[in-house]
């Protein structure tokens, strides 16, 4: 309609034209409309995109907002941060820190080889995988050519249907899926003729642009070494980091890496507990991760600035556990010893509160670093070759993580006798005064079982202290089987404990009857000095630790009560009296006639009150007794009269004919006598037999007031005879290093010391003394201590008893007990 | 403003001077290429933030300060040439060889971007003759109009002097390959002829001959064909049309504020180049998009006013034709980037980056900013009535 106007206006001005005035006026007319005619284009154009604009940006916004977020926001969990793990003292044995994770970005390595080498060896990894890795070929498109025809696009792709796309007139390539990508690249240059081969494989090889993971949860001082090698700086200006990039990671960290390894435990890469505590009580320590929205660019990164988070990570609950950190190290390293003397495969030790039933250690070695948990143990690794050879890695390490403590099973052999004793004497099936013959073996439907001893006729409660294999069994041939049964259930033989550790056995403690109902008397009697039945040391020592409790059974629990609202093997159910208090006791004393009757153990336990039980078994190997491997055991508690501390040492394998009371008892002793020094520090008294002294020192040749105060600090009542004059302790009218009894007053005659005329002193005995004690003594008498090593005085030059010049030295050396 | 021309002619009393521009005319044009620059800053930032080149979010956006700074300085400049000096056929016939011969030059000696050859550089300076000749394409079809009459009542003159040139023109243009660059050279030197009152059925072969061409390019490279399968809804969805719809559907009535826009993280490559109307659509919202279409609309109208208002006839067509581009370059760059036409490299006029098409903006509008300005002689003090009668006499006209 337009157009016919305007060939209209045309012909009028064509026409018009002649005539000299109208013309001008006519051309602008028909330029003005044409003008208004595109204008009036413009303006239903501008309509049409207004349109457009409505619909995209008012109806169909949501929609492509929608479309966004779903290309630009990545939902991400933020890791929450781990609870801490505490021992009973309120001392930190596990807790989250920073760490790094390093990655590699493939297209930005610069100089491989280098990159390599310094990876695997850094963070001990295989070479092989790095360079697969930084090797990585780019697994989005890849431009190659632009404004293509059809034709050419098709003809591309036909090289490699999966690596060569074509879309809108562009060849993009997959380098990760291109099979051969130098002939590939060489029919690319063909089809192409502005295309390089040189320039198309290098589309086709085209690395990987995106970080990739090398390892995480590395240290922060290792990771940034890492970078720092890696990095190339010019002017000041970093170059390149030939690919090397760290992002902020956080790690669980253990404050002592071998120490309560098998209760802690560790987490895998992903945070989750893998053993011990941190798995038992993952949900517990794990919080709530948090949620963050990252914002991220066409090529992947995220932009930090943009980060969102939504739901902030509630860190999880603190962990309070009844492990007491000093008790553990001395559990540690009494079994350190052990092992070493003995050349043991293994050791545990366990140590429990007797009357509430929590562990207060609890240890095995060699064990393994918690803050490096995928590397074998070397030491066990030579230990355990013989299970270990042909095993594939991971089963190795599974091997070394799981805890003997709980999960070892073995005959107990004698440490069982006081579960058959308790049981009959319970019964009254037999009397501890009851009388029963040894004649050195015992004869059971035609099969002799041996003593170690022949002991002749004594009373049933002498036969559990001598360990009399032929005694027990005619104790438990008095007990009705089915009786006997019951009790051994009771003590939890059978079952597990329940304590809170990953992989606990519950042994094996079957009927064995006979069909029928008759009973088999061979296995029925191995049973009484514990043969035929299998358990686990937190088995044994919570049942042994009820004989000597009274008769009550505590849960073993590695759990405090003082995690507040905890679910803990302690809190699930009630403790239960399986025997009487009366034979609780009567098992006490004969536990303690174990030791005091034994030289060897009674000069171990000094004078502390210390009962307990001796065990060695055979090994079961390929269901057969082993005869040259053992495993010994020792049970002990302390003190005798009020129990409160058991422990339980288990020697894997000790040097060949070692027996209980060589190889576990001096660990467990030395275990039971340093814990009950370390919880009764004041007291020492309430745990040893006959000390609740104080041992007399030697004052003669102090000056008068420092002596007063030495005795002042050993609590010893004084008076001071000076009727003589002089200010120096002449004599003490109480025998140096005699016991001191309470009650008793010492009386110090003073005078002129000999000494003063000659200046010389008598160098003192220092032997035993720690560091402060004997610089105080030294002081004294004006002389100089020099001192070489710690713990307590063992030697000393010059020696006690020289006359030396005052402020002269004396060199004492001391070490640990 | 009569007082103030007075001003200025006092301390230039003696000398040419050129009265104040149109006041409106030129504020909106910089307010447009104030919020262009702000823009180009904003849809730049993060490519430049990232790219190892630059390593700084402002490098893209200075570059743009730079041309912006430059085509003001052309604009001051040349709007004090007076215009007229330009209808001339010589000038005209000079600028059509030199803009022949350079957009033939960059055929054999452009540098190739993304296989198109569209780029001359000298020293570090790039330049863009298909740019340059969307101007001289305008500046020489007006003045054949004007100074050859024959071109009105002789059909083969008319295609000796305009259409021949234009084709030669949007023909080097379309090799390049320019498609864009060749339809608006082709619609500008095309406004020109219509505008000055040639016969329409002068036109009549050639439209059919247009229709002819763009069906040979399509068939001479099919990546066309691939967009406007594309636009009619078949095959895959473009990659660049389906972000820059994405981009402005986020932006929804209000827009995310400056800045705040997401495709330019990447999503939208050389988003300050063709595509930066979804960044205004996603940072500006519906509101900011029909307001940015309304200131083109009152630049175009004010531009047409001022071009009739010159009272002669190059003036008028050659303001008409320019404002005409202008509206073209608009409508074509937006309908891409909205889906309502298939992909084609159009530049939205003075806001998106490039420092070629930037200074000829400056440059086409300067003759029309001469336009709105009077010329005189030795003004004093005591004329002002006559040079606000003569003012109020012009504007009583163009009302």
């Amino acid at each position: 309609m337009e157009s016919s106007r305007n060939k209209k206006t045309t012909h009028k001005s064509k026409k018009s034209s002649r005539k000299p005035l109208a013309p001008a006026a006519k051309q602008r007319r028909l330029q003005n409309r044409r003008v208004a005619f595109i204008l009036v284009i413009f303006l239903i154009l501008a309509a049409v995109i207004v349109g457009k604009l409505v619909y995209l940006q008012i109806i169909d916004s949501s929609d492509q907002y929608a479309r966004q977020v779903d290309q630009v926001v990545d939902q991400v969990q933020v890791q929450a941060s781990r609870g801490n793990i505490y021992d009973r003292n309120g001392n930190i044995l596990a807790q989250d820190s920073s760490a790094k994770a390093v990655y590699i970005i493939p297209s930005e390595i610069t100089d491989e080889d280098k990159l390599v080498k310094e990876l695997a060896q850094k963070l001990d990894l295989k070479e092989d995988s790095l360079r697969k890795k930084a090797e990585k070929l780019e697994n989005d498109y890849v431009i190659v050519k632009n404004s293509i025809s059809a034709s050419e696009g098709q003809r591309a792709h036909a090289l490699d249907r999966d690596g060569l796309k074509y879309r809108d007139g562009t060849l993009y390539a997959y380098p990760d899926k291109i099979d051969d990508a130098k002939t590939t690249a060489k029919a690319l240059a063909a089809i192409f003729d502005n295309l390089s081969y040189k320039t198309a494989l290098g589309y086709l090889t085209e690395r990987e642009n995106s970080a990739v993971l090398i390892k995480s949860q590395v240290d922060n001082s290792l990771a940034n070494k890492i970078l720092k090698d890696m990095t190339v700086k010019k002017n000041g200006e970093v170059q390149s980091t030939n690919g090397v990039e760290l992002i902020d990671d956080s790690r669980r960290y253990y404050t002592n890496g071998n120490f309560a390894s098998y209760v802690l435990g560790f987490t895998n890469q992903n945070y989750q507990g893998v053993s011990g505590v941190e798995s038992t009580y993952n949900s517990w320590l794990s919080g709530q991760n948090g949620l963050a929205y990252l914002q991220k660019d066409a090529s992947g990164n995220t932009l930090p600035s943009l980060t969102k988070v939504v739901k902030q990570p509630k860190k999880g609950k603190d962990l309070v556990l009844t492990i007491d950190s000093n008790i553990q190290i001395m559990a540690e390293k009494a079994l350190n010893e052990s092992i070493k003397e003995w050349k043991a495969k293994r050791g545990t030790a366990i140590v429990m509160d007797v009357d509430t039933g929590e562990i207060l250690a609890m240890a095995t070695k060699p064990d393994y670093d918690l803050n490096n948990p995928y590397t074998l143990n070397k030491t066990y690794a030579k230990n355990y070759s013989d299970q270990l050879d042909g095993k594939s890695n991971a089963d190795k390490l599974n091997l070394m993580w799981s805890n003997p403590a709980v999960s070892f099973t073995y005959e107990p052999g004698s440490t069982f006798k006081p579960i058959t004793a308790s049981s009959a004497f319970e019964e009254g099936a037999i009397s501890p005064s009851d009388k029963v013959v040894c004649n050195g073996s015992i004869n059971i439907d035609g099969v002799t079982i041996n003593c170690t001893a022949t002991h002749g006729v004594q009373t049933a409660a002498e036969a559990v202290s001598n360990s009399c294999n032929p005694g027990l069994v005619q104790i438990i041939q008095k007990l009705d089987p089915t009786l006997f049964y019951r009790y051994a259930y009771d003590y939890g033989f059978g079952k597990t404990t329940g304590i809170e550790l990953p992989g606990e056995e519950a042994g094996v403690m079957t009927r064995v009857f006979k069909s029928g109902n008759s009973i088999n008397l061979l296995d029925y009697s191995n049973l009484s000095f514990g043969q035929g039945l299998m358990t686990t040391p937190i088995q044994l020592l919570s049942a042994l630790n009820s004989v000597i409790n009274n008769g009550h059974y505590m849960r073993p629990t590695v759990i405090s009560s003082q995690n507040k609202g905890i679910s803990s093997n302690a809190s699930t159910s009630a403790s239960k009296q399986i025997i009487s208090k009366a034979t609780s006791k009567e098992m006490r004393q004969i536990m303690e006639k174990v030791v005091t009757n034994n030289p060897e153990l009674a000069s171990l336990a000094g004078d502390y009150s210390i009962g307990g039980k001796t065990g060695t078994a055979q090994k079961v190997e390929n269901g057969e007794y082993s005869h040259s491997k053992y495993v010994t055991s020792f049970f002990g508690f302390t003190p005798v009269k009020n129990p409160k501390y058991a422990v339980l040492v288990v020697i894997d394998e000790a040097q060949s004919g070692a027996y209980g009371a060589q190889s576990a008892a001096p660990a467990a002793i030395k275990i039971l006598q340093q814990t009950s020094d370390y919880m009764n520090p004041s007291s020492k008294s309430s745990t040893k037999m006959t000390k609740n002294t104080v041992t007399v020192p030697d004052v003669t040749g102090q000056e008068v007031e420092f002596a007063k105060e030495i005795l002042k600090e050993k609590g010893i009542t004084y008076k001071v005879d000076d009727s003589a004059g002089g200010s120096v302790v002449v004599s003490q009218s109480l025998k140096s290093k005699s016991t001191y009894k309470s009650g008793k007053t010492m009386v110090l005659v003073t005078g002129k010391s000999a000494d003063d005329t000659n200046a010389k002193v008598t160098v003192p005995d220092l032997s035993g003394m720690n560091i402060q004690e004997a610089n105080e003594i030294l002081t004294g008498l004006g002389l100089k201590i020099k001192v070489k090593g710690s713990g307590f005085a063992v030697s000393q030059n010059p020696k006690a008893g020289t006359k030396v010049n005052r402020n002269s030295k004396v060199t004492v050396t001391f070490k640990q007990k | 403003m009569a007082d103030r021309q007075q001003h200025g002619g006092r301390r230039q009393s003696g000398r040419r001077y050129w009265s104040r521009p149109d006041r409106a005319f030129t504020l909106a044009l910089l307010v447009l290429t104030g919020f262009g620059l702000l823009m180009v800053f904003s849809a730049s930032m993060y490519t430049s933030s990232v790219s190892s080149a630059t390593g700084s979010g402002y490098a893209q956006f200075i570059k743009q300060a730079v041309y912006v700074i430059g085509g003001l300085f052309v604009l001051w400049f040349a709007s004090r040439i007076d215009y007229r000096k330009f209808n001339n056929v010589h000038v005209a016939l000079v600028a059509l060889v030199i803009t022949a011969a350079l957009l033939g030059f960059v055929l054999v000696a452009g540098s190739e971007v993304n296989g198109a050859k569209r780029w001359l550089a000298v020293g570090s300076i790039t330049f863009q003759p298909s740019e340059f000749a969307k101007l001289t394409g305008i500046i020489y079809a007006s003045s054949i109009v004007c100074q050859k009459k024959e071109v009105y009542s002789n059909f083969w003159k008319f295609t000796l002097y305009c259409i021949l040139p234009m084709v030669v023109l949007c023909g080097l243009a379309a090799i390049e390959p320019s498609l864009s660059a060749a339809m608006a050279i082709g619609f500008g030197m095309l406004c020109v002829y219509f505008f000055s009152g040639i016969k329409f059925r002068y036109f009549i072969p050639y439209i059919l001959l247009i229709v002819a061409a763009v069906g040979l390019a399509l068939i001479l490279q099919p990546f066309r064909l691939d967009r406007i399968r594309v636009f009619m809804g078949k095959g895959g969805a473009d990659y660049q049309i389906r972000q820059s719809i994405l981009a402005i559907g986020s932006g929804g009535i209000f827009g995310k504020g400056l800045g705040n826009g997401r495709q330019k993280m990447l999503f939208l490559p050389e988003l300050q180049n063709d595509f930066i109307f979804a960044n205004i659509g996603e940072e500006c919202g519906l509101v900011g998009c029909v307001l940015l279409l309304i200131l083109y609309g009152f630049i175009i109208y004010r531009g047409i006013r001022i071009a009739k208002a010159s009272k002669t006839k190059f003036g008028y067509v050659y303001g008409c034709s320019i404002m005409a581009l202008l509206g073209f370059q608009v409508i074509v760059n937006v309908a891409v980037a909205t889906n309502i036409m298939p992909v084609t490299g159009m530049a939205l006029p003075f806001i998106s980056a490039g420092g070629t098409s930037m200074i000829i903006l400056f440059f086409m509008m300067s003759l029309i900013v001469n336009m709105s300005r009077k010329p005189g002689r030795k003004v004093t003090v005591g004329e002002p009535k006559t040079k606000r009668r003569k003012r109020q006499k012009t504007e009583e006209k163009t009302a």
